[in-house]
């Protein structure tokens, strides 16, 4: 995988961690993600099994804002 | 992000590119929200940069609007713009208890901004601004602050409790950028820098590329939300288009005398990011509110 920087890389780290942790999934197949800064509305998509949540990252990565969607 | 040398976009873009190689969160995030995402070399950069911060045909004042429409008012608004459209009751008491921790601040902005400046016409801006904002002018006409409370009162939250509630995080940082600002930077720039925000509740942006308003008109006539969260918002509605557009005549103004237009708008943008930052402080708090 590619990222403009490090603090990208954490954030991709910490969010998949989280959504692993929430789920008990070991695996993640896919995240759809839309958005911005300020936000983003997410789906995590495991075997046909779906979990949408919305997340947003402080300056240092780390997750700032996590609430799971119906 | 301020320039290290005048109106040098070169060494800017040498700057960008050398703390964006070190993957320096601040730099690099500034570059993804406001120039491009694609990682770009020093000369592109410096291109990109000279026409981001160029004023072309227009004024400063015209190219200070241009950004913050496009940062609050774009094709992607800000959250809490897009929840004071029809406001919960849950938005406005959001909006009550963070931004009195902005008002008494902006007291002191406008202070600092009124005792490092020579210029009469700034002062009597200034004294005029806090009087509009926090002094009132005797019973007829009630403080912006003032009427902010009276919004939280009719919404059950009693002002004694209002000022119990500490700033959130995010307030309380962007109130310290701005009072180093105006403490610490030329006095032009703190002018920018805060009135500048005033745009943010200038109904004329629609007519110059904003896609929505500070919130929908309509509720000021409508049953929607208290009459005297329709007093806060009138005072605001009223008041902002020409507290705004005043300043910042005197801020192109004195920047074109000085000439340090580049740190004015340098300045600026770093307020706007705080500003950005506090609006959603204010929808955080309105989160709590909803959930308790």
């Amino acid at each position: 995988m590619f990222f403009c920087c490090d603090i990208c890389a954490i954030e991709f780290k910490n969010m998949i961690n989280e959504v692993r942790k929430r789920t008990g999934w070991k695996i993640i197949d896919e995240i759809k993600m839309t958005g911005n800064y300020r936000g983003r509305e997410c789906t995590a998509l495991y075997e046909g099994k779906k979990y949408g949540f919305n997340i947003r990252f402080d300056s240092k990565g780390g997750i700032d804002l996590f609430s799971e969607r119906a | 992000m301020g320039f290290q040398k005048h109106n040098d976009f070169d060494d800017l873009a040498g700057h960008f590119v050398a703390e964006a190689g070190r993957s320096d969160a601040g730099h690099v995030m500034w570059l993804n929200r406001n120039i491009t995402k694609n990682k770009s070399d020093r000369k592109t950069l410096s291109k990109l940069l000279t026409e981001f911060f160029s004023l072309g045909s227009g004024s400063l004042e015209a190219w200070v609007k241009r950004r913050f429409i496009e940062k609050f008012y774009g094709p992607n608004p800000h959250p809490f713009v897009v929840a004071l459209q029809h406001p919960s009751c849950a938005v406005l008491l959001g909006y009550v208890v963070e931004h009195q921790h902005f008002l008494r601040q902006w007291v002191r902005s406008c202070s600092y901004i009124m005792a490092r400046s020579d210029e009469m016409d700034v002062v009597l801006y200034e004294l005029d601004n806090i009087n509009t904002e926090y002094g009132g002018v005797g019973t007829g006409q009630p403080s912006h602050y003032e009427l902010l409370l009276r919004m939280g009162e009719s919404l059950g939250l009693d002002r004694k409790e209002v000022f119990r509630m500490a700033p959130l995080a995010d307030t309380r940082e962007a109130i310290r950028v701005w009072d180093m600002i105006c403490r610490d930077d030329h006095w032009v720039e703190g002018m920018a820098a805060m009135h500048g925000l005033e745009l943010i509740a200038n109904r004329k942006l629609k007519g110059e590329g904003a896609i929505i308003g500070y919130f929908d008109p309509v509720i000021l006539k409508n049953n929607e939300i208290s009459e005297a969260a329709k007093a806060f918002l009138r005072e605001g509605y009223e008041a902002d288009v020409g507290h705004s557009e005043e300043a910042l005549g005197l801020v192109e103004k004195y920047s074109g005398i000085l000439g340090n237009m580049d740190d004015v708008q340098a300045t600026f943008l770093r307020s706007i990011d705080y500003f950005d930052r506090y609006l959603m402080a204010r929808l955080e708090r309105s989160r709590r509110f909803e959930s308790s």
